[in-house]
């Protein structure tokens, strides 16, 4: 469907003889012949086609980088027409109201409602919280139920030991622990 | 490696100024309708720049003939969005340059309107 809709943008795109024609200009310039018209038309109800929007799909999205979608926000009901009607006069002629109900016929959310905060990002924080305590409560679960008990090796006196063992030996005496104790003051070299 | 990098920014440069020329001409054309208006539209602002001044009053010219009033105030909205974080240096200018046409053809800003909170 896609590529039958970009063949009609490009019919459409290739008509400068209106350029040499007389005619007045035509309002509902998007042309569209029967097959498209019974593909797009159940799926729009009656929404009046617009333009090319974002990749040539008959679709209505809210986006920054493409102000004006391919179709009507919404269905062109008797009140709109009315609208459309008064909305080919002088638009001070238009009140306030009326200009914001064509502005949401046509459009469902403005440029500050796309980008207002949502919030979101409290939940993605509160998601991220739970599954760092989701983590903690697993890690205490390991160590509790699931590893062995620590090695015996692993506190302060066996080290000590060890060390005390290593310096009697003269292990490293060149490079290593024993070049940096002082034998005769039996302290640690400055 | 600094030599190369300039040239082809100057040269996607000058094609992106190409390209929003014949855009620019395309919206300037008197008997222009609402698929090129939109694809034109669509097409500036995809584009890295602020549409300019001129841009803005083709724009609106061309909504005007085509009796389409949120056109010409979703594409103002679309122009403010463009700023982007620069938006208090640059939009007042443009504004101001505007003014006499928003108010000969009777188009209110979106703030004017309440569309922006």
């Amino acid at each position: 469907m896609s590529s039958q809709l970009f063949r009609v943008g490009l019919w459409v795109a290739k008509v400068p003889q209106r350029a040499l024609s007389t005619s007045p200009v035509c309002a509902t310039s998007v042309v569209l012949d029967q097959k498209l018209r019974d593909e797009i038309y159940p799926k729009i109800g009656n929404r009046e086609v617009v333009g090319f929007g974002i990749n040539g799909y008959a679709s209505y999205v809210d986006r920054c980088e493409f102000p004006c979608p391919a179709i009507r926000f919404k269905e062109s009901t008797p009140e709109i027409l009315k609208l459309r009607e008064k909305e080919k006069g002088d638009w001070k002629t238009l009140s306030l109201d009326d200009k914001k109900a064509l502005y949401r016929a046509s459009f469902c959310q403005t440029y500050s409602e796309i980008n207002a905060p949502t919030g979101e990002w409290k939940f993605i924080l509160a998601v991220i919280l739970f599954a760092f305590a989701g983590s903690g409560w697993l890690a205490l679960y390991m160590r509790k139920f699931v590893y062995p008990p620590p090695v015996r090796t692993l506190n302060r006196e066996w080290q000590e030991h060890t060390l005390q063992r290593m310096l009697d030996q003269n292990q490293g005496a060149i490079m290593g622990v024993s070049s940096k104790w002082d034998y005769e003051k039996q302290e640690w070299k400055q | 490696m600094f030599r190369i990098s300039l040239k082809a920014s100057t040269s996607l440069h000058n094609a992106a100024r190409q390209c929003l020329k014949a855009q620019a001409g395309a919206i300037c054309r008197p008997d222009i309708d609402h698929w090129e208006i939109r694809k034109a539209m669509n097409d500036i602002t995809a584009e890295d720049l602020v549409p300019e001044p001129r841009i803005i009053f083709a724009a609106f010219k061309a909504c005007r003939r085509l009796n389409d009033y949120s056109l010409a105030v979703r594409y103002l909205e679309a122009g403010q969005w463009k700023c982007g974080a620069k938006k208090s240096t640059i939009w007042p200018w443009v504004l101001q340059e505007i003014k006499p046409t928003l108010s000969e053809l009777g188009i209110l800003t979106p703030e004017e309107m309440g569309l922006v909170s």
